[in-house]
């Protein structure tokens, strides 16, 4: 018994260490399996480094790679000692097994660590030229991995050269992880703002891609696919040599390299000027599209989001195929939702009566969210074809006949629509629509109620009875629901004058002084004076002719589609966002994505800018701020948000645009010209009808856009709506 | 490419730590302040299990936060998790997902939660190997079995030419493929899997179907055989060249990554050489000519608010040799269901109320046989009727040696250098799950009911008793009701007996418009003209579903309206009619409902009390 003895250590690790360094073999890889354990479930045990390290040098497979594994994860919180496993990772690349080579290398670019990094670049050398491909294509990424960390190391090692001299070997894979490793590099330099010519696509290189693409492996293949991408052809005939190339591979059971080829082709076929040769392309492409629907939900929803944005651009790519993408009772929400929006874009006559009772079955489901979209989807259609239009007005007459609140006040928002596009033509259901004047509480719904009853006042006999519920609690009311009223009630004066002053005197009398937004206040006072001054001008500009609504063919701009197109199954086309919104280092505003839209230049001129913008934020803000995210964040939508928030972006740029303009010309000239007639001249910058009050105005992210600017037919119109 | 990659329960637990963080950016260039590495890396999974796992109501499979995007896939209660910061190409990212959980599969049996806690090290070692830095590397499971194994092994033990062979291999142009296979027998075993995906709406049009199929293979040959592979002679693949109108036409086809597609896309001829074991070949989708085996055709009524009748026929519709096996028919019941009643000749059937469905099990139907189920649901009468979404019948069952989409195999052929014979077998399997869907068609579950009620006199001298005048209201009672779907009530005025209140539900006022103008009405008012007249009747918007059954007296008030209910002849006090009277004093009422009479020129606002306690001035029907 010694008197002597060092204090209790006690705990878990102090039981591993001795482990680790027991003299039994199973023994210490057991205490390694549990270091690891506790590692994954976040257990410090970053203490054991030296003791792990121990256990490095063996000829266990296994137990190697758990060494590596740990050292992955501690190395940088222990740099000082990683050098220690330095001479083993070396003598490893030696090693006659080609699986412990190739261990080393793909650890070694994954260590981080300052140290390590100086002596990775021999054995890197020397993998890259080995004899076997697994350590050739894992060296291949390797050197990927030692540009992120530092740049001047692969380029005074000439590893650049190398790699593109590796595009030529004659195994599939290491040219797949080679194209892979380019790529990446090739991003990395463009983001960080360095002119690139680390992977410049040549048509040998070119050629050499095309032989291995029917090679390698499926990941290979998108690797592969997407430097495809980024070629730029020199002539017609080589774009269409790359599409027949490539149109083989829609063939494929994995969905990605599907829609990477269909990538492929949607850009090089620009290029091509043949009709027939791309329209036999497309026929291609179409029944691939509608296969990937039987893939997991997850991927569909990929696919469905993406196909939206094809059709977008070729209507008539799936023309006979809306049955397909009828909902399953089944299918996840956001994969219905996703597909409703393809069922509209593929409506037409033929299958109009099918896609309605469609619509009908959805709009009896459970799901609110749903339920609305299905509604409006009912609207699109009868806005999208004329000849349907009754059977739709029909369908929503049904639905409002069911009486649930929110169907109710949804299908009114749409019937708003409905009669903006078909004026004077359904006022049979004005009653229907007036007796569930009680039901709304929705502000939406209440103003578009509102508005249609302005909109029809002269053919509704009590339109004085009803607005004056709504003058009763004007100050109540949201102003979106105060200001259609205030319009409203203008209307009706206008249209009937005797019997109605009391109300309009009334309205305008609380709205002046009694409400406490600007903008409902701005627009009664101009109300008043123009119907003090020459109600002639009013009824010019309340009553103007309003111009017609179609559904926009597209939900981007023209070159932002273009891009999108570019960029197929990747995140941006999901989100049908440029990718700068959501990646980079600086965040990019609304009004980015605003410059961006109105950009008459091509796509690429646009990209570019994009990419100076990214540049220019690179200090502004920091990323993946998760604790103090939420300040900044108010335009940039996040999260769940980012999908489901898309819809209400053109609207809102299209608001931002409005405002940008400058109101107080425009508004001096209307009061400075004495007939107001139609100032036809003036270009008001902004061209953007939902703003308008006279129009379908509640100013909501409704889906619907005037077909032309209205500058012409009613900028009056326009120019009030900005207050 | 993908950053990270985590694994979650339903808690958010199972990993903290990315299984693989692959790449630099998740750890470093994330806060400006630095933060300890493993305090950074856990709160990624932090935010992930908030926004996801914890978060009931999740819109999207991805969401990205700033510029992190997370990926997820469910599967048995895990969450399998990518993150990427930069613009990644989701479709790979998701096939990767899936992948890692198919190769999980195939080396654990199956993916749940004990199995990755038991496998952490192994799973460590297989996402090493398939992913790199991000980008996936090869993820076939026959390959990656010859050199990851959950055995460990000693690298001093394999040669090193055993493990060179085992890379080339790895990376070859036939990755699937080992080059030493080595069988006695050489057989090859072709199964022909066609999932049938019907919805059928509840009129029995066809809304939608189609065949997704799968051709699998398992291949046990010697060497590396190179193979060609035969479907019908009238096989049409591309839809826009068709042939005859019986030709089995495909819509689109997908192959294993072992068919070399630039020979399909010139001539049509599929070839390959096969991965060892078992593969999916290929997968094909056809719309055209669909066979669908089984016919379902469902009945639903509703009687009253209290019972749903259902009769349910299944019909095959395939040659009486072959038959289909393990039939399961589930059909799904209100919320507020509380027992069902089955009959059934063959099969069995039971009600499950934890799914508010029946479910029919028939081991076998004979081809050219069909199958009846009836049955009937008892409701509870619920004063606040719960949105039901009316899920549609669906049909699960299997039929051996049928395709649907008509395909047949012609031949394999399988040539090798050392020239050996082979054999091969072909089998057809036609099922579906969870996809063979028939719509039925209820009322409208959203629909509120209205409310109608009527004063009818009796004819002296006629009373309620009167035989007559009881089988006229029998008679009354059993018709309105079926087409209606609601159940009258009479009520007699207390102080006048000649006075019958009939108050009963309808879908809407043309419901009854339409009833009123039928021939059964027609002939029922014939009946009536010699023993009453209808004294008043009026609609209103009170939901009569809402109305207890067990009510023994009402009340009914109109207050308002200035125009008069001319042309029917409506004698109704205005201000207040007390069917039975002085109740009010007597009792507080059970149930009241309040709203708008519905005929033309009526504002009236009325109200209908209920009282359940207290005498009764209900007056029971016979035969109902």
């Amino acid at each position: 018994m010694s008197g002597f003895r060092a204090p209790p250590r006690k705990g878990e690790n102090f039981e591993l260490s001795a482990d680790l360094n027991s003299e039994y073999r199973e023994k210490r890889k057991d205490a390694i399996k549990k270091v690891i354990a506790n590692m994954t479930v976040q257990k410090d045990v970053s203490g054991l480094f030296p003791d792990v390290l121990k256990n490095m040098q063996t000829d266990d497979l296994e137990q190697k790679k758990l060494v590596y594994l740990y050292l992955m994860n501690y190395a940088k919180t222990q740099p000082e000692l990683v050098i220690l496993a330095v001479n083993t990772f070396v003598k490893d690349t030696d090693d006659p097994n080609p699986l412990v080579r190739a261990l080393a290398i793909r650890t070694m670019g994954c260590l981080r660590a300052e140290k390590i990094i100086d002596y990775l670049c021999d054995p890197l050398q020397k993998c890259l030229r080995d004899d076997n491909p697994y350590v050739r294509k894992t060296a291949a990424l390797c050197v990927a991995k030692l540009y992120d960390l530092k740049p001047e190391l692969v380029l005074e090692n000439g590893f650049l050269e190398t790699l593109q001299e590796m595009i030529a070997d004659s195994n599939p894979m290491v040219v797949a992880n080679t194209v892979a490793a380019l790529s990446d590099i090739h991003t990395a330099a463009t983001a960080a703002g360095t002119s690139s010519d680390a992977f410049q696509i040549t048509s040998v290189i070119l050629n050499k891609l095309l032989v291995a693409l029917n090679e390698c492996s499926e990941w290979g293949r998108v690797a592969i696919l997407n430097a495809l991408a980024r070629y730029e052809t020199v002539d017609e005939k080589e774009s269409e040599h790359i599409c027949e190339r490539v149109v083989p591979q829609f063939q494929h059971a994995n969905a990605s390299v599907v829609l990477a080829a269909v990538k492929v082709v949607m850009i090089h076929m620009r290029h091509v000027h043949s009709e027939n040769l791309t329209k036999q392309f497309l026929r291609k492409m179409a029944p691939p599209l509608v296969t990937l629907l039987s893939n997991p939900p997850e991927v569909q929803w990929v696919a469905l989001r993406n196909i939206n944005l094809l059709l977008q651009k070729r209507p008539e790519l799936l023309s006979n195929e809306m049955r397909v993408f009828f909902c399953k009772y089944n299918d996840p929400l956001f994969v219905k939702v996703e597909k409703l929006d393809i069922m509209v874009r593929l409506a037409g006559e033929n299958n109009v009566d099918a896609l309605l009772s469609e619509l009908k079955e959805y709009a009896s489901e459970v799901d609110v969210d749903f339920v609305r979209k299905s509604i409006k989807a009912i609207g699109q259609t009868a806005i999208k074809i004329d000849v349907a239009a009754e059977r739709c007005v029909n369908v929503l007459l049904e639905l409002i006949g069911t009486r649930v609140s929110y169907v109710v006040q949804e299908a009114v928002v749409v019937m708003k629509d409905i009669f903006r596009k078909y004026p004077a033509t359904y006022e049979g259901v004005i009653p229907t629509l007036c007796a569930n004047l009680d039901e709304l509480d929705e502000p939406e719904a209440k103003a578009s109620l509102i508005w249609i009853i302005g909109e029809y006042a002269n053919k509704i006999d009590n339109a004085d009875e009803l607005l004056s519920i709504f003058v009763d609690t004007f100050t109540e009311e949201s102003y979106p629901v105060q200001l259609q009223t205030l319009t409203a009630v203008v209307k009706l004066f206008l249209q009937k004058p005797d019997g109605s002053q009391g109300l309009v005197q009334r309205v305008l009398n609380t709205a002046t002084k009694d409400c406490d937004s600007p903008d409902v206040r701005d627009r009664a006072y101009i109300y008043w004076r123009l119907l003090s001054t020459d109600p002639g001008a009013a009824k010019a500009v309340v009553l103007s002719h309003r111009p017609p609504i179609t559904l926009p063919r597209t939900t981007v701009s023209q070159p932002l589609l273009e891009e999108l197109l570019g960029e197929i199954s990747s995140l941006a086309s999901v989100y049908h966002k440029p990718a700068e919104t959501f990646v980079g280092r600086g965040r990019v505003g609304i009004d980015t994505v605003q410059r961006k839209d109105l950009e008459p230049a091509d796509e690429r001129s646009a990209a570019q800018k994009a990419l100076q913008t990214v540049a220019a934020g690179q200090q502004s803000e920091n990323l993946l701020d998760f604790a103090d995210d939420g300040a900044g964040d108010g335009q940039q939508p996040s999260g769940l948000a980012a999908t489901t928030v898309l819809a209400s972006t053109p609207a809102a740029v299209n608001i931002l645009s409005g405002t940008s303009s400058n109101p107080l010309d425009d508004l001096v000239s209307i009061f400075g010209s004495a007939s107001m007639t139609v100032p036809s001249t003036q270009p008001p910058t902004s061209a953007t009808p939902l703003v308008g009050f006279g129009f379908a105005a509640p100013a909501t992210p409704s889906v619907l856009q005037a077909a032309s600017p209205p500058v012409q037919q009613a900028p009056q119109d326009d120019l009030l709506g900005l207050f | 490419m993908i950053s990270a990659f985590f694994i979650f329960n339903q808690k958010g637990e199972v990993s903290r730590l990315p299984f693989a963080s692959l790449t630099s950016d998740i750890a470093t260039q994330s806060s400006p302040v630095p933060l300890p590495l493993s305090s950074r890396r856990r709160s990624i999974a932090d935010v992930f299990r908030i926004q996801v796992v914890s978060n009931s109501d999740v819109r999207s499979p991805i969401i990205t936060l700033g510029s992190t995007s997370f990926f997820h896939v469910r599967v048995n209660n895990l969450y399998v998790v990518a993150v990427t910061k930069c613009n990644a190409n989701a479709a790979l990212v998701f096939e990767f997902c899936y992948r890692f959980i198919s190769i999980a599969k195939s080396y654990f049996g199956k993916v749940d939660e004990e199995a990755i806690k038991n496998n952490f090290v192994l799973i460590y070692e297989l996402i090493d190997e398939i992913n790199d830095f991000g980008y996936p590397q090869n993820s076939e499971a026959d390959t990656l079995k010859t050199y990851i194994t959950t055995e460990s092994v000693m690298s001093t033990n394999i040669a090193p030419e055993e493990s060179s062979r085992i890379t080339v291999q790895a990376t070859g142009a036939t990755s699937w493929r080992r080059g030493d296979v080595k069988y006695k027998k050489n057989e090859a075993f072709v199964d022909v899997v066609e999932t049938v995906n019907l919805s059928m709406s509840a009129k029995g049009t066809t809304l939608r179907a189609d065949v997704d199929g799968h051709i699998m293979m398992r291949a046990y040959l010697t060497g590396t055989p190179e193979c060609k592979f035969g479907l019908n002679d009238k096989l049409v693949i591309d839809k826009n060249d068709r042939g005859a109108s019986d030709a089995v036409e495909l819509d689109d086809c997908r192959f294993h990554q072992c068919v070399r597609l630039t020979e399909f896309d010139t001539d049509r001829t599929i070839s390959f050489i096969p991965p060892d074991g078992e593969f999916e070949l290929m997968r094909y989708r056809s719309t055209s000519n669909v066979k669908l085996p089984l016919k379902v055709i469902p009945s639903v009524t509703e009687v009253g608010t209290t019972q749903v009748q259902y009769v349910v026929t299944v019909k095959t519709n395939f040659n009486n040799k072959l038959s289909a096996t393990n039939v399961v028919v589930r059909i799904p019941t209100p919320l507020n269901t509380t027992t069902v009643d089955c009959k059934v000749i063959s099969g069995k059937a039971k009600y499950v109320p934890a799914e508010n469905v029946v479910v029919w099990k028939l081991q076998r139907i004979q081809g050219g046989q069909e199958v009846t189920l009836s049955a009937t649901a008892a409701l509870t009468s619920t004063t606040n009727r719960q949105v039901w979404a009316r899920p549609p019948i669906d049909v699960d069952f299997q039929v051996l040696m049928f395709t649907a989409s008509g395909l047949i195999v012609r031949f394999l052929k399988v040539f090798e250098k050392s020239g050996y014979q082979s054999i091969k077998w072909v089998r057809y399997l036609t099922k579906a799950s969870g996809s063979y869907q028939i719509r039925t068609s209820y009322p409208h579950p959203l629909a509120m009911t209205i409310t109608e009620l009527a004063t009818l006199e009796l004819v002296h001298p006629y009373t309620w008793d009167t035989p007559s005048i009881r089988a006229f209201f029998a008679r009354l009672a059993t018709e309105q009701a079926a087409c209606s779907g609601h159940q009258l009530f009479f009520f007699r005025r207390a102080q006048s007996e000649r006075k019958i209140f009939l108050v009963s539900g309808w879908a809407s006022l043309e419901a009854h418009r339409e009833w009123i103008a039928g021939d059964k009405n027609q002939e029922l008012l014939r009946m009536a003209d010699a023993l009453l007249t209808v004294a008043g009747l009026v609609h209103m918007d009170i939901d009569f579903g809402a109305m207890p059954g067990d009510t023994k007296r009402i009340a009914w008030f109109a207050v308002g309206g200035n125009k008069t209910d001319e042309g029917a002849g409506i004698v109704w006090n205005r201000t207040r009619n007390v069917p039975s009277d002085g109740v009010e004093a007597r009792a507080r009422w059970d149930w009241a409902g309040e709203g708008k009479s519905l005929d033309e020129g009526g504002t009236l606002n009325c109200c209908i009390r209920a009282y359940t306690q207290g005498d009764t001035d209900r007056l029971t029907v016979a035969g109902v």
